[in-house]
C-alpha cells in the first residue's frame, strides 16, 4: 500500500537513512537508478566534494554496483566492486563533453 | 510549448529556407523528460553541404565544429547553445540520404508550432546506428523509465529492415532489450 500519491516520480530507496540529509553522494546514487550517465556527470563535476567512502557505502546499500560499474564510478570510489561491463571510456568522455553545465538562471 | 533553443534554431533554418526535422534529445523531449539544451536537426544529403555553407555565413551562428556528417554551430543569442546539423545519408543504409530524409519527414515526423520533430522511434534508430550506441542505449533505458513504451524498439527494427541496417541493429537492439530486463525497472517506470 502506498502512503502518498504524486504525479512526480517516486524512487524506491533501500536505506531510508539516505533520505535524512541527502547531498551529492545521495544524488549520484539515486541517479544511478534511472540515469546513470547523469550520475557520472554529476559525480565528475562535484569530484572535489564527493566522499569516496560515503559513495561506496551508498552504492553498496542500494545494490547499485552494476549501474556504478557501467559508468565507471570506481574512478571516484575505488572500493566499489566491479559488476558487469563498463561502458567504453571514450563514450563516457563524449557524454561529459556534450553535457556542459547549463548554469543557474536567476 | 516550444523550447527556446528549438525556436531560435528554427528561425535561423527557416531564414535560409533549409528543410529539416528536429532529431535527438529535443525530439525525445516531446515525449519524455530530458535535460537536453542543444538542438540536433537532420537535413537531406543533397542539401547538407549547401545548408552548412549558408549557415556558416549567418551572423547569429558561430561555427564550432566541422567534420564529416555533423557540423556544430553555436547559437549566439543563447550563449552558444549547440545546433548540430546532421546529414541524413549516414542513416540511410542501402538507400540514399534523400530517401531516408523523405521517409523521416513523411512517415516519422510530426509538427508542433510549425516545427517538425522526428518520432522517438526514428531518434532511437539514429542513435543506435552511431558508433557511441552503448551510451545511447543507456539513454533509451532512461527514456523508457520516463514513460516511452519499450515496444518502440519493434519499430526501430522495422526501420532497420527497410533501410538494410538491420544486421547492424540486431545486436544493439538485443543489448537494449537485455538492459530493460533489470529487475528494479518495473517499479521505476513512470506510468501515464
Amino acid at each position: 500500500m502506498s502512503i502518498l500519491s504524486s504525479d512526480y516520480r517516486t524512487l524506491p530507496v533501500k536505506d531510508p537513512d539516505a533520505l535524512r540529509e541527502p547531498g551529492v553522494v545521495e544524488l549520484v546514487t539515486f541517479l544511478l537508478r534511472f540515469d546513470p550517465l547523469a550520475a557520472r556527470v554529476v559525480a565528475k563535476r562535484n569530484r572535489a566534494t564527493l566522499d569516496p567512502h560515503e559513495l561506496y557505502r551508498r552504492v553498496r546499500n542500494e545494490g547499485l554496483e552494476r549501474q556504478a560499474t557501467k559508468v565507471r564510478l570506481q574512478q571516484f570510489a575505488r572500493a566499489i566492486p566491479l559488476v558487469g561491463t563498463p561502458l567504453p571510456s571514450e563514450e563516457l568522455r563524449w557524454i561529459e563533453r556534450n553535457n556542459p553545465a547549463a548554469g543557474v538562471s536567476r | 510549448m516550444t523550447d527556446p533553443s528549438v525556436q531560435a534554431a528554427a528561425a535561423i533554418l527557416q531564414r535560409h529556407g533549409i528543410r529539416y526535422t528536429v532529431v535527438g534529445g529535443q525530439a525525445i523531449a516531446r515525449n519524455a523528460a530530458t535535460t537536453t539544451q542543444d538542438v540536433d536537426v537532420m537535413v537531406t544529403t543533397d542539401d547538407y553541404h549547401d545548408a552548412v555553407e549558408r549557415l556558416s555565413l549567418d551572423k547569429g551562428l558561430t561555427l564550432a565544429l566541422e567534420g564529416g556528417a555533423v557540423t556544430r554551430f553555436g547559437i549566439q543569442s543563447l550563449g552558444g547553445v549547440p545546433l548540430d546539423v546532421v546529414d541524413a545519408g549516414v542513416f540511410a543504409g542501402k538507400k540514399t540520404g534523400a530517401e531516408f530524409f523523405d521517409f523521416l519527414l513523411d512517415e516519422e515526423s510530426s509538427e508542433s508550432d510549425g516545427i517538425l520533430y522526428a518520432s522517438p522511434e526514428a531518434v532511437w534508430y539514429t542513435r543506435l546506428l552511431t558508433k557511441r550506441w552503448r551510451a545511447y542505449a543507456e539513454k533509451i533505458v532512461t527514456n523508457v523509465i520516463d514513460g516511452l513504451a519499450a515496444d518502440h524498439l519493434d519499430r526501430v527494427e522495422a526501420i532497420g529492415k527497410r533501410f538494410g541496417t538491420d544486421a547492424i541493429l540486431k545486436e544493439r537492439i538485443a543489448y537494449v532489450r537485455d538492459e530493460l530486463k533489470r529487475p528494479d525497472l518495473d517499479a521505476l517506470i513512470r506510468r501515464a
